[in-house]
């Protein structure tokens, strides 16, 4: 027993020691969203390159984002970080009105449409991902599929469609781009009609992937990256982009933004610049979460759509940002139950 | 004799800086909005039909897998504690397996086999040319069978460790006179019922704020609605107005246990320095072993066959070595420091409790170690960001130390619990007459006190141990920067869908545990040999 405490305590001193010893070494840190088997070997990358050396902390989105906004919201008086890669825009938007980010205008961003980027340079969007909906082939022909996410509410569909929890992460974003393209009155209707068609409500876009994987339903509400991981794996899923003639696919860019105040401003910019390069775009489109470039002349493999063959729903995301809220208390109460 | 004075402060000062100081930040936070005192946090607290719906299935819920792990925890504990079962010694480590395994993989485990396309729905259907399946996990039902099946070893394990303090001589004393069964029921099960309480309060306690597992078997819970508050609305406030009714409920949980058992002696005077008293189960031997095996048999070999069979190849460990051998030790060494920090604290504090004449404080302190009980992981992480992440103390907030405060500040009550059972049954007497040979406290204590509440510290520190490295929610906010735990690094592969590098990482941190616990085990018995 004694001996044991005795290890224990020394290395608990030996730790503490190590923690305290500082080196000159530049750093940089940064918190990320991003799936840390995608993001991960970038960062790599990029202290390869520069010899800056990267502290992450990386999210999970089965978490959704959650830890992460919430530590930069805690630790606003005292900035640990530099800079937030985010997988997606809404929770940016919510953190640029909240005072966490500075502007900054990197110079890899000068050929991203201005639809991508926040006017005073506070966030810039890159890479993105699409809401899609995702197939079993072999439940369904193609002859089958809706070719609107609004055919889901016909009684063919009853109790066949999943859908993650629509107050958390992307799927919270499409509701709430819905409720900014189609008005609050349409949007809950068809919400409404989505309930009453027992639509199968779990928790995430990834247990969506999972469920139409296993066959336990034919199809189900989800994002590009997530299904392209399972069509790479050889599952016999395939997407769909709906509403080609209508309404158009969501589109969600990851995001990056520079925190203000932060301990290393300009090891911040130089990832910023970094992740903002075509280099990573393509990077993040030949990785298995195949992600879309948002501006032409990065090399993609074929399985990833060109930016400009898809319709793009026409959406501004601070609209998306201004009905978030509304869509997400409306939904809290019709499917949290 | 008391506690020397140096002591008790210390130990407080830990205690309050530690644990209180980021729940208080947090408590008096949600009651201060725009530089006033205001309630417009509680505006949530709604109680409306769909609120009190949620409130309905999580106390379902709870009530359920409690009384359930009780029927199969304490049993369980009796056989390998206290009778000639067949295969006793391997059933007193296997039942410790499943919460070795996360809640959530249970629940995966279970939705593989007993779901609409699960393979024993499949198999019992086709059997019996069935129309419908005959299970289905979804539901409050499902969800009471696995967070039993996860949890049930606290119970198991918190009244084993009362049934070998016991003092045998009282149940020796019975039998003279009576038979078996009434001794176990009149002296044996009413002396550890402290145990038993305080396993079934951590079930209860679990399953109501648990999460993960509602959430795969599609069940709404009320712990839902805080989770609301910060990944849809990001208002900590109002997420912890939202626990309080929580906290409230586990304060007069235990407010009960204690009405219960008031007055009532658990002390005994020779506890733990004889072999326990083992009854013999004659014809029942058979029943009991079908009992006991089955019971493993669920909760065991079911969720680890269904893992290896998900896992795959060797290769699939290989390559989870490879990439995780950082992580894994991180979070060990991590988690040893943090059990061993807890189980130390827990010690002085349960020592005050039950030792002090003062019933005041006694009834405070024992309270305080209560609150973080119920408190949501991520409420207690933004507390510690808040009261922790200052210039001063860079170097804690900077560096892995925070992450062993968390875990001690989160898991606390758990010890604690423990380690104030145990001394319960420690006589005080013994220790007054110590101070008659020496005057030297720590002496006393060392000699006398740890040695006769041993199992109960070494239950406290594995349970301190096990919840640290399964830790997800407050070491998510507070990790710093460049380091990553093994639980981070399960939920980040779970969401890439890496199904097979998950089931093989519990598999292997299942194996590291065991062989680590079985080494510890080891030792033990060899320094209590030559002691």
């Amino acid at each position: 027993m004694r001996s044991l405490v005795k290890l224990l305590l020394t290395i608990s001193i030996i730790w503490m020691l190590a923690g305290c010893t500082k080196t000159d070494q530049k750093e940089v840190v940064i918190y990320t969203s991003v799936d840390q088997v995608f993001s991960e070997p970038i960062l790599r990358d990029f202290e390869k390159e520069t010899g800056i050396k990267i502290k992450a902390v990386y999210d999970v989105e089965a978490s959704k984002t959650v830890g992460l906004v919430n530590r930069l919201l805690a630790e606003k008086e005292h900035p640990r970080c530099d800079v937030f890669w985010n997988s997606e825009v809404g929770r940016t938007i919510f953190l640029k009105q909240k005072g966490i980010f500075t502007p900054y205008t990197s110079p890899s961003a000068k050929d991203i449409s201005l639809q991508f980027k926040d006017k005073d340079g506070y966030w810039t969007g890159f890479a993105a991902r699409a809401r899609v909906l995702v197939y079993n082939t072999n439940l369904l022909k193609e002859s089958d599929l809706p070719k609107s996410i609004f055919e889901l509410t016909k009684v063919q569909w009853k109790g066949k469609v999943a859908l993650g929890y629509p107050v958390f992460g992307t799927t919270a974003t499409h509701m709430a781009a819905l409720y900014a393209t189609l008005g609050q009155e349409k949007t809950e209707e068809f919400l409404k009609e989505l309930k009453a068609n027992k639509v199968v409500i779990v928790n995430g876009n990834s247990v969506v992937r999972d469920m139409v994987v296993e066959g336990e339903l034919p199809i189900g509400f989800t994002d590009t990256d997530d299904v392209n991981v399972a069509i790479q794996a050889g599952k016999p899923v395939k997407m769909l982009y709906p509403d080609r003639d209508g309404l158009g696919t969501l589109l969600i860019p990851n995001t990056v933004a520079m925190i203000k105040d932060s301990p290393h401003p300009e090891e911040g910019k130089k990832l910023i610049d970094y992740l903002l390069s075509k280099e990573v775009e393509s990077k993040l489109a030949i990785c298995e979460s195949a992600q879309m470039p948002v501006r032409d002349g990065v090399k993609t493999p074929p399985h990833v759509p060109a930016f400009s063959s898809i319709k793009a729903m026409d959406v501004d995301y601070y609209d998306i940002a201004e009905n978030i809220e509304k869509s997400d208390r409306f939904c809290q109460n019709l499917f949290i139950r | 004799m008391k506690q020397p004075r140096w002591i008790q402060t210390i130990v407080f000062l830990i205690f309050g800086i530690i644990v209180l100081l980021p729940i208080l930040f947090m408590v008096f936070g949600s009651f201060w909005a725009d530089g006033q005192l205001s309630l417009s946090s509680y505006r949530e607290l709604l109680f409306d039909k769909r609120q009190i719906g949620l409130i309905k299935n999580s106390f379902g819920l709870s009530f359920g897998a409690t009384l359930l792990s009780l029927a199969i925890g304490v049993p369980l504990a009796f056989l390998s504690a206290k009778t000639n079962l067949w295969g006793r010694k391997l059933l007193g480590i296997a039942y410790l397996i499943p919460i070795l395994i996360p809640p959530y993989m249970h629940a995966i485990v279970w939705t593989h086999l007993l779901s609409k396309n699960g393979l024993i729905n499949q198999c019992i259907a086709q059997l019996f040319s069935l129309k419908e399946t005959p299970f289905d996990i979804y539901g409050i039902p499902g969800a009471i069978f696995v967070l039993t099946l996860a949890y049930f070893p606290f119970v198991t394990l918190l009244t084993a460790s009362g049934l070998r303090s016991i003092d045998r001589r009282m149940e020796e004393a019975s039998l003279l006179h009576h038979g078996p069964w009434k001794t176990i029921k009149g002296i044996t099960l009413p002396l550890i019922a402290p145990h038993i309480l305080c396993g079934a309060l951590f079930v209860f306690i679990f399953s109501v704020i648990n999460f993960g597992v509602p959430d795969i078997l599609r069940l709404r819970v009320y712990p839902l609605e805080v989770f609301i508050q910060f990944s849809a609305y990001y208002n900590e406030k109002a997420a912890m107005a939202l626990s309080l009714p929580l906290v409230g409920l586990t304060l007069l949980l235990v407010a009960l246990q204690k009405w219960y058992m008031k007055d009532r002696s658990y002390v005994n005077l020779a506890s733990g320095f004889e072999e326990t008293r083992l009854y013999h189960l004659g014809q029942l031997q058979g029943l009991a072993c079908i009992f006991a095996f089955t019971i493993l048999f669920l909760s065991v070999v079911t969720p680890i066959g269904v893992l290896l069979k998900v896992a795959g190849p060797i290769s699939t460990y290989v390559k989870v070595l490879e990439t995780s051998k950082t992580q894994i030790g991180y979070s060990i060494v991590l988690a040893l420091i943090g059990g061993f920090s807890m189980a130390c604290l827990a010690f002085f504090i349960s020592y005050f409790i039950e030792r002090t004449a003062n019933r005041a404080a006694k009834t405070v302190v024992e309270f305080a170690t209560l609150i973080p009980f119920a408190i949501p992981a991520t409420v207690l992480g933004i507390g510690m960001i808040k009261v922790w992440n200052r210039p001063i103390t860079d170097v804690i907030y900077g560096s892995s130390l925070i992450i062993i405060l968390g875990y001690v500040a989160h898991f606390i009550p758990f010890t604690t619990r423990v380690t104030s059972s145990a001394l319960k049954q420690v006589n005080p007497r013994l220790e007054e007459m110590a101070f008659l040979v020496t005057a030297n406290w720590f002496k006393v204590i060392g000699k006398i006190v740890l040695p006769l509440i041993r199992p109960g510290l070494l239950a406290a520190f594995f349970i301190g141990f096990i919840l640290s490295v399964g830790d997800l929610g407050t070491t998510l906010l507070i990790m710093p920067p460049g380091k990553t735990t093994l639980p981070v690094k399960i939920y980040n592969l779970m969401h890439y869908g890496a199904e097979q590098m998950v089931a093989a990482l519990c598999l292997v941190l299942i194996g590291i545990i065991l062989v680590f616990s079985g080494t510890f085990y080891m030792a033990y018995k060899k320094v209590t040999k030559t002691n």
